[in-house]
C-alpha cells in the first residue's frame, strides 16, 4: 500500500497538471452559466428568463407528465403553437428560440423544423415524424422534463473527452519519466521495481483516471441537480436520444441511460489510460510519446468511423455487396471496433448499437485493456 | 557470502561487441573495474545487475543463473549506475523512503537504515532538502547511500566518483574499503587512483574484453622491466614522447624533464627501470 501511495504521490506531484482538472471542474461551470443565463421560456405570454424559465418548464412540464400520447401533443401545439426562432432566419442579431420546454419538444421531434428551421404548421409529415414522431407514439414513451438531462449528457461527452487529454498529460509519465530521468536502472535492480511496482504504477494510474472521471461526473451532476433538479429521471431516454427508441424498445428510462452512459464513458477512461501506459512504457522519449498518444487518441477513430466506415458503406451499398454475408459482416466488424474506441465510447455510442454488439464490445475492451498494460509491464521491463 | 560467476558472456549492439566472452569468479571484496571509456564496463555492470540479459553466456549467483533468481538476486543488490538518476521534487528522505519501500526493507527498519546511510554519506542534515537544489557531489552521495539502503551483499557502483571533489573521493575510498570486508564490491571507474587506492582485485578491459586480472601486485609485475624513467632536455623529451608511450612528464630544474615511459626495451642509454604503477598499467594495455 505504501508503494501505491507514492506512485499516486509520484503522479501528483505536478502542480501544473494537477490543475488542470480543477480548471476542468471551472470550464464546466462556466458553460452551465452561460447556458442557464441564456435561457428563456414563454408560458402563456408571459417570459421567464435564467433559472425562473427553468423552474417554469419545470412545472408546466408536470401537467403533461406520463405516457405521451397524439392527444397531449395535439393539446401542447393548440396551447402554445409551435416553436420557432424569434427572428427570421438570415436576419441579423441573435436568434432566440421561441417557446417553453413542451411546445419546442413537440416541433423538434414530430415536424421537419430541425431540417428546415422554418415554423412548422402542422405534425404528423416529414422525414422526422416518420424518423421519430410516429415512434414516440407507437412505443407511448413516458414524458418528463428531460432538458438538464439532455445538457447533462451533452456536457459530460465533452467533459470525458477533455478529461481524456488531461489524464494522457498525467498518465504519460508514469514510465516515460523513469526513462528520461534515468531512474529505471536503479528501480530495476530493486526487489520489487520488476513487478510489484510495475503493477502499483498501472494501479494508480487507473484509479487516478477513475477517481478524476468520479469527480467531474459528480460534480456535473451537482450543477445539474442545483439548476434543472432530480425531476425526469423516470421520463423515457428516447426523449433526449432517440437512438434508444429502435434499440432499447423506448422502455429504457433516463435513470437507466444515465447508468449505461456512466459504463461506457468509464470504460472510456479505462482504456485510455491502459494504452496511454502502453506508449509511456514503449517510447522513450516522453515529448514523442505524448504527441503520438494524443495524434491517435481520437483521429484514428474518427477517420476510421467517418472516412473509412463512410466510405465502405456507400461502396457496398452501391454494388450490393452490403447484402452478402461477408459485407454485412465487414460493416458489423467495423462499427464494433469504431464503438469500442475512447472517442465513440466517450459520446456513448455504445448506446446506439445492437444489444449483440454489446457483449462483443465488453470483451474486445477488456482484451484491448489487458493487452496494453501486460504489453506495458513487458516493454517496461526489457532491456534499455 | 555470495559468489558471482560470469561465464563466457558476450553482449552487442547493433553488430558491435560490447562485452566478449567475459569469465570471472567475484567473491568477497574490491574488485576495480578499470577501462577507457567503451571498453565495456558499463554494459557489463548492467548485465550483472539484470538491467541487461546478455546475448550469449550466463551470470550465476551460489551456482543459480541470476535471471531464474529474479527478486532473491536483486535483494542481495546494490547499484549506483553511471547516470544515477533522481526525482528533483522529492526530498532526500522521500527519495530514500521509496528505495528503502522498493528494496523490501522492511518498515520499522526504513528510517533507521536511513538516517545510518545519509550519516555515512554526509547528508543527513540535508535530508529534507529536495533534490533539485543539491549539488552533483551531493546527488553522487544520495546515489551511494541508496545504493547501500538494503546492506546489500552484492555492490555494483559504476564511476561513484564522478562529479565527487578531492575531500569526498577520499572519504568514498574510506567507506568503500570498508564495506568491501564483508561483501562483493565491483567499481568500475576510469580514474586510476579510485581504484588503485581500493580494489582488492583488478579487471582490466579493453574493447569489451578482459586483458588483464589479478591484484594490483600481480598486475604491476608483469609490466616490471617495461616502466623506464630518464632525465631528458626538452627537444628530447618532445622526441620520446612521440616514439613511446609516455605515462608522466615532469619539469625539473634547469629546463630538464623527467620522462616516465614504457618501452620493451631500453629507449635511451641513461633511462633507468623503475617500479610500474597502475597508471602504467592502464596506459600499457590501452595502447596496445
Amino acid at each position: 500500500m505504501r508503494l501505491w501511495k507514492m506512485e499516486l504521490y509520484k503522479v501528483l506531484r505536478r502542480p501544473v497538471l494537477s490543475f488542470g482538472l480543477f480548471l476542468i471542474m471551472a470550464l464546466q461551470c462556466f458553460i452551465f452559466w452561460i447556458d442557464v443565463s441564456g435561457k428563456q421560456t414563454e408560458i402563456d405570454g408571459n417570459i421567464y428568463k435564467g433559472i425562473s424559465a427553468i423552474e417554469a418548464d419545470r412545472e408546466l412540464t408536470e401537467e403533461y407528465k406520463g405516457p405521451f400520447t397524439l392527444n397531449k401533443a395535439e393539446q401542447i401545439v393548440e396551447r402554445f403553437g409551435f416553436s420557432g426562432y424569434g427572428m427570421e432566419f438570415g436576419q441579423k442579431g441573435p436568434r432566440v428560440r421561441e417557446g417553453n420546454f413542451c411546445s419546442r419538444w413537440v416541433t423538434d421531434n414530430m415536424t421537419d423544423f430541425s431540417y428546415t428551421e422554418t415554423k412548422p404548421s402542422a405534425f404528423k409529415e416529414g422525414e422526422v415524424w416518420k424518423e421519430r414522431g410516429q415512434q414516440y407514439l407507437d412505443k407511448r414513451i413516458e414524458f418528463g422534463y428531460t432538458e438538464g438531462w439532455e445538457y447533462f449528457h451533452s456536457l459530460w461527452s465533452w467533459s470525458v473527452l477533455i478529461l481524456n487529454v488531461w489524464l494522457v498529460l498525467m498518465v504519460m509519465p508514469v514510465f516515460s519519466e523513469e526513462y528520461s530521468r534515468k531512474t529505471v536502472n536503479v528501480l530495476l535492480t530493486t526487489v520489487h521495481g520488476t513487478c510489484r511496482d510495475i503493477w502499483a504504477k498501472m494501479g494508480t494510474a487507473l484509479l487516478l483516471g477513475i477517481a478524476a472521471f468520479l469527480v467531474t461526473t459528480l460534480w456535473l451532476l451537482a450543477l445539474t441537480a442545483t439548476v434543472y433538479g432530480m425531476g425526469g429521471i423516470d421520463a423515457s431516454a428516447g426523449m433526449f436520444d432517440y437512438r434508444v427508441l429502435a434499440v432499447e424498445n423506448g422502455s429504457m428510462t433516463v435513470g437507466e441511460h444515465l447508468w449505461q452512459t456512466f459504463g461506457a464513458k468509464l470504460a472510456a477512461v479505462c482504456l485510455n489510460v491502459c494504452i496511454t501506459l502502453f506508449f509511456s512504457a514503449t517510447y522513450k522519449n516522453i515529448v514523442s510519446a505524448v504527441v503520438l498518444r494524443l495524434v491517435s487518441l481520437y483521429s484514428l477513430a474518427w477517420v476510421l468511423n467517418e472516412v473509412v466506415y463512410s466510405l465502405l458503406f456507400e461502396w457496398m451499398y452501391d454494388s450490393g455487396v452490403i447484402y452478402r454475408f461477408w459485407g454485412w459482416i465487414t460493416l458489423d466488424i467495423l462499427g464494433i471496433i469504431c464503438s469500442s474506441t475512447t472517442y465513440y465510447l466517450s459520446w456513448s455510442a455504445v448506446i446506439g448499437v445492437p444489444q449483440n454488439w454489446k457483449m462483443i464490445i465488453w470483451i474486445l475492451l477488456f482484451v484491448i485493456m489487458s493487452a496494453a498494460v501486460w504489453r506495458a509491464a513487458v516493454n517496461y521491463r526489457k532491456e534499455k | 557470502m555470495p559468489e558471482l560467476r560470469l561465464e563466457h558472456i558476450s553482449k552487442c549492439y547493433k553488430g558491435l561487441s560490447a562485452v566478449a566472452e567475459m569469465e570471472y569468479v567475484f567473491q568477497k571484496g574490491i574488485y576495480g573495474l578499470l577501462g577507457a571509456n567503451g571498453a565495456g564496463k558499463t554494459t557489463l555492470l548492467r548485465m550483472i545487475v539484470g538491467v541487461l540479459q546478455p546475448d550469449f553466456g550466463r551470470i550465476l549467483c551460489n551456482q543459480q543463473d541470476i535471471s531464474h533468481l529474479g527478486g532473491e538476486y536483486r535483494r542481495m543488490l546494490g547499484y549506483l549506475p553511471q547516470e544515477f538518476g533522481y526525482y528533483p521534487n522529492f526530498t532526500v528522505h522521500r527519495y530514500m523512503r521509496y528505495l528503502a519501500e522498493l528494496k523490501a526493507v522492511p518498515p520499522e527498519l526504513a528510517e533507521e537504515r536511513i538516517d545510518e546511510m545519509l550519516n555515512r554519506v554526509g547528508l543527513y542534515h540535508q535530508k529534507r532538502q529536495r533534490m533539485k537544489n543539491l549539488s552533483g557531489g551531493m546527488i553522487r552521495r544520495v546515489g551511494i547511500a541508496q545504493a547501500l539502503l538494503n546492506d546489500p551483499d552484492i555492490l555494483v557502483l559504476d564511476e561513484p566518483t564522478a562529479g565527487l571533489d578531492p575531500r569526498e573521493r577520499i572519504r568514498f575510498r574510506n567507506f568503500v574499503s570498508e564495506l568491501g570486508r564483508e561483501r562483493i564490491v565491483i567499481l568500475s571507474s576510469h580514474i586510476v587512483a579510485d581504484i588503485e587506492y581500493v580494489a582488492d582485485e583488478l579487471l582490466l578491459m579493453r574493447a569489451g574484453k578482459q586483458v588483464e586480472s589479478g591484484s594490483l601486485s600481480q598486475i604491476c609485475k608483469k609490466l616490471q622491466g617495461k616502466v623506464w624513467e630518464s632525465l631528458e632536455s626538452l627537444e628530447s623529451a618532445r622526441r620520446l614522447n612521440q616514439e613511446f608511450v609516455v605515462s608522466s612528464m615532469k619539469n625539473m630544474e634547469e629546463g630538464n624533464v623527467c620522462v616516465r615511459l614504457l618501452s620493451d626495451r631500453k629507449p635511451v642509454e641513461h633511462a633507468v627501470l623503475t617500479e610500474p604503477g597502475l597508471e602504467d598499467v592502464f596506459l600499457y594495455h590501452m595502447m596496445q
